[in-house]
């Protein structure tokens, strides 16, 4: 938020009242493309019987920590040119312009969100209120959208190698299996279709060792800063090696890392450590990156 | 004119140090060469003379409402303003002979991390006579239109240039050849140029199209009664912009997870052909402009200047809100006006106000729910400056702006001011 080391001076401001503020809102627990943000919750503001929400098309419920891009959209009664979006109790709430009504309701207003959540969303319920608004500054009554916070649970699998790290970085994860065949984000999957005896079977491709995600690929930051390499159904025997390569630190000053390998779910190893920028320079691709973890998958 | 003048030997040369106040009352010099040396350490040997000088602005930001502790989610620049920056500290040469004069200036600032870089590189011919002068330049010249932009920084008594003139001049300079005269009290001024000056949002210093840019100024300066000096003219521009193309794409596969229950599903697919590159265009621009500037002395008090300045464009927003024809598909008119004042209390202080007013699109409408409507997309700003110095190259400066703006979204959804003032306290000084 703003800054506080000059606020005794804001007085001089005499004209400056009214308007909006150039706050981002990056602290409000969700957040809504384009939208005017102002503090307060949502919850306290003073409001009037009308105009309402007609309706809100909301997909799901179920929300995770950092999730992008989540729709909702919805109609607004005539005379709306607003609506306010917000979690009951959050730290301020989004003004949204209305958009044109649909043909099918040619005299109701239109909305169309695009929200996201905090990276640190705690595992509980909340209240997404969605009021509408009709000048000069009447708010409607809110229409509640209960929304539950479902935390990402580690993939399962026979052998599960985990990587975390905790900046909005580009971090990669690569493992070595006792092969020598490296599972990274340019071979995303350990199986050979052409060294193993010719077969038949069409899911054969899931007994490899799986990347399930590049993370923060190329700093498009998708708020996960979490791979994993997971063999579902055994795990080839012998030993293994896993990397951390730190592709770019998207202008973090240094990320730092975990990684664990879990052999049906009992922990074969952990190390943890911190990447600097001057890990980027090393060359990228297939055997890049620090040896991060060693670890044997014995005999059944 | 002269108020300080010093000798010194130097090797067989000779140092002379000169500060020269604003208000020449004498025969008209080129104003580009005549602000640049204003304030020049000058070394001569046989018929070349060297010059070397500079200014250093030294900004305390007290106040912006539109700081923030935070990141700009989009590029990661920090959005904090509040803070200490050297906005321009400048340093020149000039090397003068016979007729030719020749300048080099550098530009060290911290507005955007460490930057230095060119500010002035100019190739120049002319004579000053008692009646008349003439000057061709060639280089990296200062823009000939209005009377902000071909203000010398340390002149100006604002911190900054008005809206109107940063955004469609977002910079001072640009690469060109310019040729002004002077006979009496009529000035004329012209120059070809590349179109792109130093500031430009798109192509700084450069020219990515063929078509030069035509700007000049004709006027008026001069003293009319005792201690009273008016400045006028009419300005002009007319250009060419440019619209950058862009290049073939592929075909792209994009999941859209409709339902958001993180499995892919075949209807949430969509597919984005590629498209084939789009060739770079070219659009018309112009602007026309008149401005008139009118200094006088109060006895006992000090001087006096009122200023006004008027510019309608077209296509021409190259720094606040990029205008690009191509892109919007219409014309993007612009229409700005500047008035102020400034009075001089004793030597020591002085006060101005000004108000500037700029609409980067006139035409500019908003769709309401019902209905398309008009849309003020204009900016405009009180400026109040207190400077301890008067009205002296050096000085200390106390200055506060209200911002007007339609960037916000009010509750009801209509546009509102995005709150933007500023407290900025600047300490300069000419060397």
């Amino acid at each position: 938020m703003k800054g506080n080391s000059a606020t005794w001076l804001l007085p001089l401001a005499v004209a400056a009242c009214g308007g909006a503020t150039s706050d981002t809102g990056v602290e409000a627990v969700v957040r809504v493309a384009g939208g005017q943000f102002y503090r307060g919750s949502i919850d306290k503001l003073a409001g009037v019987d009308s105009p309402t929400v007609v309706d809100v098309l909301n997909s799901q419920n179920v929300i995770t920590p950092g999730l992008e891009h989540k729709q909702i959209s919805g109609r607004l009664d005539p005379g709306s040119t607003a609506v306010a979006i917000g979690l009951a109790g959050d730290v301020g709430y989004w003004i949204l312009a209305a958009d044109v009504p649909d043909t099918d309701s040619p005299t109701q207003p239109t909305f169309h969100a695009s929200l996201s959540f905090s990276p640190s969303l705690p595992q509980t319920s909340y209240d997404l209120m969605v009021r509408a608004v009709a000048p000069p500054n009447s708010i409607g009554p809110a229409t509640h959208v209960p929304l539950d916070v479902e935390q990402s649970l580690p993939p399962t699998g026979a052998l599960v190698v985990s990587l975390w790290w905790d900046t909005e970085s580009d971090l990669d994860l690569h493992v070595v299996d006792p092969y020598g065949v490296e599972i990274w984000a340019g071979h995303i999957n350990s199986y050979d279709p052409y060294a193993a005896v010719p077969t038949t079977d069409a899911g054969a491709w899931n007994e490899g060792g799986i990347l399930d995600f590049d993370s923060n690929s190329g700093c498009v930051i998708d708020g996960r800063c979490n791979e994993n390499v997971v063999w579902t159904v055994t795990a080839p025997v012998g030993d293994y090696v896993a990397r951390v390569d730190t592709f770019s630190l998207c202008g973090n000053s240094a990320a730092r890392w975990t990684v664990e390998a879990l052999l049906n779910g009992v922990s074969l190893g952990k190390a943890e450590g911190e990447v600097l920028p001057a890990s980027q320079r090393f060359s990228k691709g297939k055997g890049s990156g620090l040896t991060a973890l060693t670890f044997t998958v014995p005999s059944p | 004119m002269k108020t300080r003048l010093a000798l010194a030997s130097l090797g067989g040369l000779l140092v002379v140090g000169a500060v020269q106040t604003a208000l020449a009352d004498e025969a008209p010099a080129p104003a580009q060469a005549a602000a640049a040396t204003s304030a020049a350490g000058r070394m001569s040997a046989g018929e070349t003379t060297l010059a070397v000088g500079g200014f250093l602005q030294a900004d305390a930001v007290l106040v912006d409402q539109s700081s923030q502790d935070q990141l700009s989610p989009s590029g990661g620049e920090p959005l904090n303003t509040e803070r200490l920056l050297i906005r321009r500290g400048h340093l020149f040469v000039e090397v003068r002979r016979t007729f030719l004069r020749a300048a080099v200036e550098l530009d060290a600032n911290t507005v955007k991390s460490m930057a230095v870089g060119l500010a002035r590189a100019e190739l120049a011919a002319g004579q000053t006579r008692p009646r008349w002068n003439w000057e061709l330049a060639l280089g990296l010249v200062r823009i000939p239109f209005g009377l902000e932009i071909q203000e010398w920084d340390p002149d100006r008594f604002f911190l900054e240039r008005s809206n109107v003139s940063r955004a469609l001049f977002p910079g001072t300079f640009d690469l060109g050849a310019r040729a002004q005269v002077g006979w009496g009290f009529l000035r004329a001024q012209m120059a070809v140029m590349n179109g792109n000056p130093l500031g430009d949002a798109s192509f700084p210093a450069r020219d990515p199209n063929a078509a030069k840019d035509f700007v000049g100024r004709m006027g008026m300066d001069s003293t009319i009664a005792a201690k009273v000096h008016v400045t006028a003219g009419v300005s002009s521009l007319k250009g060419t912009g440019f619209h950058p193309g862009t290049p073939a794409t592929k075909n792209v596969l994009v999941w859209n997870d409709q339902n958001e229950d993180g499995i892919v599903q075949l209807s949430e697919i969509q597919i984005i052909p590629g498209r084939a590159a789009t060739p770079s265009q070219n659009f018309s621009r112009f602007a026309v402009g008149a401005d008139s500037r009118i200094s006088f002395t109060i006895p006992r008090l000090g001087n006096s200047v009122l200023f006004g300045e008027v510019v309608w464009g077209a296509n021409l927003d190259r720094g606040l809100q990029p205008a690009d024809p191509v892109a919007s598909g219409r014309d993007l008119r612009e229409f700005g006006w500047v008035v102020g004042a400034i009075q001089e209390f004793t030597s020591r202080a002085a006060f101005g106000v000004r108000y500037d007013f700029y609409n980067p699109d006139v035409d500019a409408s908003r769709q309401t729910p019902t209905v398309l409507v008009p849309k003020d997309v204009s900016f405009r700003t009180w400026t109040f400056t207190l400077s301890w110095g008067g009205l002296s190259h050096d000085r200390l400066m106390l200055e506060y702006q209200h911002n007007r703006n339609a960037l916000g979204v009010a509750s009801d959804g209509s546009p509102t001011t995005l709150a933007a003032d500023t407290l900025t306290l600047r300490g300069q000084m000419v060397f």
